[in-house]
């Protein structure tokens, strides 16, 4: 790529975005929110790419600057599981830095992604997390091991599913217990009832 | 008796009383360096957004607030502002002021509450609590405004839930004052002592490259001189309307080495900015309402059909930080909620800076992204090739660090 | 062994976090820094459960740290105090329904345990300084006992 002066407004991103990535865009829209008295703007872009450009998407981000990934939220749709990928670019302007939403879905009889911790060493935390909250299957992720969840977990229950996989019924509500202490009894309670006997 | 180079596992933690990530940190030790730092997170793992994905969205602010009890403002300032944005909810002009305040009063007790940490972590006990004894005035303070020393319960929907008004200026100013004065003695304990100097200067270095690479965030990258910060990139509330500028040590006359002496002269120069921010603020904070939805119970209803994604982002005391909210028409609680915390970035910057350091170095290094307290409870030695364990207890751990403060002192010409 | 008259003047405390938010921890960190000062009562947080005399629980306990919070409370040497400090270590507060939760500390521990519940979201300095003296009166009552 041709390395524009940074920092590039949403415009040549647009263009610039559509240009690399062509038809495989299959969502995509833009969005500036009024911050502040002085009336200025938050910056960001939402767009969806089919899954096997995924790795091109980050690319061509990762080309305009080394791109800063917040994080990647994800949830279940039902039949698919969406993935957003946050990324920032254009940081270090003032009031120039636009959000990047990154968004790819995943069939639930196929869910695997490739990693992109060789473009984003920064994205190893995410993805690893990904694994275990989803079941997504990160293909070629340095390290695979468990992260947040107690090491008892069954290996195939993931917290944000709402299908069967989920943890729903893991789910201690804890305020629905049983209660086990007596009822207290007052004492005119008591005295009635020695009186019937 | 093991000869030639042993590699020793020395993993440290686990309990620890972070964000969402608290975490155990295994080591891979020759002799006295660090070959490998490899972290744990999880032990304090609630499952947050796995229960705000049954609730409403009102009921999701108090327990946004609770994902952490030193940033509280920070995490439900990122939800409302996500559902702001997700369902066009438009907060007061006097209200972004407000939560401004609050935000900058929070970062200063953050960061001279990280000093004392810092300072004991290397064998100062009374510098840790000189720091936290200034700490309890901005306490004061926000318990003014809020009612509440830590979990303040200002945020809603729009605004806030209570105002500053005028005759709390006063007390304001009175503290920011107090701050003022005493700044010059903070900076002459924590950059000037010369066996301070000696714990920090050179110790757990993060190069530029590596903190861009890692996604680093906030005074951890900004001590290696990368410019990063959401109040000028992306600014929210009332910050466009103020000045400020990114606190690099550059810009101070001092190297952007990133080591944990960067990293303390970031800290204490925020302060320093969010005392000029305050002011800045209360100056210029227009008059009117402090929230726009002031009707809870129709908020509700409107929330309950409402759809929309939404992203919520601040610069934390610790770092950016970022909520992402959707809603969905039919899904009367929220449809999904991601909380991503300074420290989740940090964590990778870990490898890199424990690298080639030693074991009496553990403390300040873990302390220095700032991971909140406490994570050396207990460090277990297990030496791979003869299995044999020894124990390093949190305190013996801490001992080490002051003996090589101790050390270092006998050969400083005072 | 007979407790002495010094043993409930010095309490020696350890403090673990199951799962907490960190609030009531940073509060009891300021209860024992120059404000509030409990430490002009004797009163010391230590680094190991074999020398408190008093545990402080904060936050509910969690899957993970179940087994390490019930190793805590046996390496303490008896008698000792167990505080619950801040709802969530009584009730489990806002976390009433996650999957990652065991239980409040309560439902946990010996039925022989003695606890005081020290309450707030998050508690207050003044009410952890108000439960050591709960902690103080009980232990009063034991000396002279035989242990």
């Amino acid at each position: 790529m041709n390395r524009k002066e940074l920092p590039l407004n949403l415009d040549e991103l647009e263009e610039y975005l559509t240009e690399e990535l062509g038809d495989d865009i299959k969502e995509f829209r833009t969005e500036e929110i009024e911050k502040g008295l002085s009336k200025k703007y938050m910056k960001l872009i939402w767009m969806r790419v089919i899954k096997d450009s995924f790795r091109d998407a980050v690319k061509a981000i990762a080309d305009i600057q080394t791109p800063h990934l917040s994080v990647a939220s994800g949830s279940d749709k039902g039949d698919f599981v969406e993935l957003i990928y946050h990324f920032m670019v254009n940081y270090g302007f003032a009031e120039q830095e636009t959000a990047i939403n990154l968004k790819v879905h995943l069939p639930k009889d196929d869910l695997a992604i490739p990693t992109i911790t060789d473009i984003v060493p920064g994205a190893i935390t995410t993805e690893r997390e990904k694994q275990e909250f989803l079941g997504i299957d990160v293909k070629d992720i340095p390290d695979d091991r468990r992260m947040w969840l107690d090491e008892n977990y069954p290996e195939d229950k993931y917290p944000w599913r709402w299908d069967e996989d989920g943890m729903e019924d893991m789910s201690r509500h804890v305020h629905e217990k049983e209660q086990t202490f007596e009822e207290p009894v007052s004492e005119r309670v008591k005295k009635e009832e020695k009186d019937g006997e | 008796m093991v000869k030639g180079k042993a590699t020793y596992e020395v993993p440290i933690g686990p309990i620890h009383p972070a964000l969402k990530e608290p975490f155990m940190v295994n080591f891979k030790l020759e002799g006295e360096k660090i070959v490998d730092a490899d972290p744990h997170p999880g032990m304090n793992h609630r499952g947050i957004e796995f229960m705000g994905m049954h609730r409403n969205p009102l009921k999701v602010i108090p327990l946004a607030e609770r994902t952490c009890g030193i940033c509280s403002i920070v995490h439900q300032h990122m939800y409302t502002t996500a559902l702001e944005h997700a369902v066009d909810i438009v907060p007061t002009e006097r209200s972004r002021y407000i939560r401004t305040i609050m935000m900058e009063l929070e970062r200063i007790h953050s960061h001279v509450l990280w000093a004392g940490v810092a300072a004991h972590e290397i064998g100062f006990d009374t510098h840790m609590h000189f720091t936290w004894k200034i700490r309890e005035k901005v306490m004061d303070l926000l318990e003014a405004i809020s009612g509440n020393r830590v979990n303040y319960s200002m945020w809603t929907f729009g605004g806030v839930r209570r105002d500053i008004e005028e005759d709390m200026h006063p007390q304001i100013k009175e503290t920011l004052d107090y701050y003022k004065d005493l700044y010059d003695k903070l900076e002459d304990i924590f950059l000037g002592d010369p066996s301070i100097r000696h714990r920090t200067r050179d110790v757990g270095i993060l190069t530029k490259k590596k903190a861009l690479e890692l996604c680093g965030v906030g005074p951890t990258v900004r001590g290696s001189g990368v410019k990063k910060d959401v109040r000028i990139d992306q600014p929210y509330s009332a910050y466009p309307d103020l000045e400020l500028d990114y606190v690099i040590p550059s810009r101070y006359g001092y190297e952007n080495k990133g080591d944990v002496f960067s990293k303390t002269l970031v800290r204490l120069k925020e302060i320093i900015q969010s005392i000029d921010l305050i002011e800045q603020c209360v100056k210029k904070m227009p008059e009117g309402e402090i929230t726009s939805e002031p009707n809870k119970a129709a908020l509700l209803n409107k929330l309950k059909t409402a759809s929309g994604e939404g992203i919520g982002r601040l610069e934390a005391p610790r770092g950016e930080a970022m909520h992402y909210v959707r809603l969905t028409e039919d899904n009367e609680d929220v449809d999904c909620w991601k909380i991503r915390a300074s420290t989740y970035n940090n964590l990778a910057t870990y490898a890199p800076m424990f690298m080639g350091e030693q074991i009496a170095d553990i403390p300040i290094i873990a302390a220095c992204i700032d991971p909140c307290i406490g994570c050396m409870d207990r460090a277990e030695i297990v030496d791979i090739e003869t299995g044999v364990k020894e124990e390093y207890t949190k305190d013996e751990l801490h001992e080490l660090s002051v003996q090589k403060t101790k050390d270092l002192l006998e050969g400083i010409d005072r | 062994m007979k407790l002495s008259k010094t043993f409930d003047k010095s309490l020696w405390v350890f403090h673990v976090n199951s799962g907490s938010c960190n609030a009531c921890d940073i509060e009891i960190v300021s209860t024992v820094t120059p404000r509030y000062d409990v430490e002009r009562f004797g009163i010391e947080l230590v680094g190991t459960p074999r020398h408190a005399d008093v545990l402080l629980f904060t936050g509910p306990v969690i899957k993970k740290t179940k087994e390490r919070v019930l190793r805590i409370y046996e390496q303490t040497p008896d008698p000792k105090v167990v505080m619950v400090i801040g709802n969530c270590a009584g009730t489990t507060g806002v976390y009433y329904d996650s999957y990652a939760i065991e239980g409040p500390i309560d439902t946990l521990l010996p039925d022989d345990a003695h606890l005081i519940y020290v309450t707030g979201c998050p508690v207050r300095p003044e009410n952890i300084i108000n439960g050591v003296k709960e902690a103080w009166l009980y232990l009063e009552k034991l000396r002279g006992d035989q242990v």
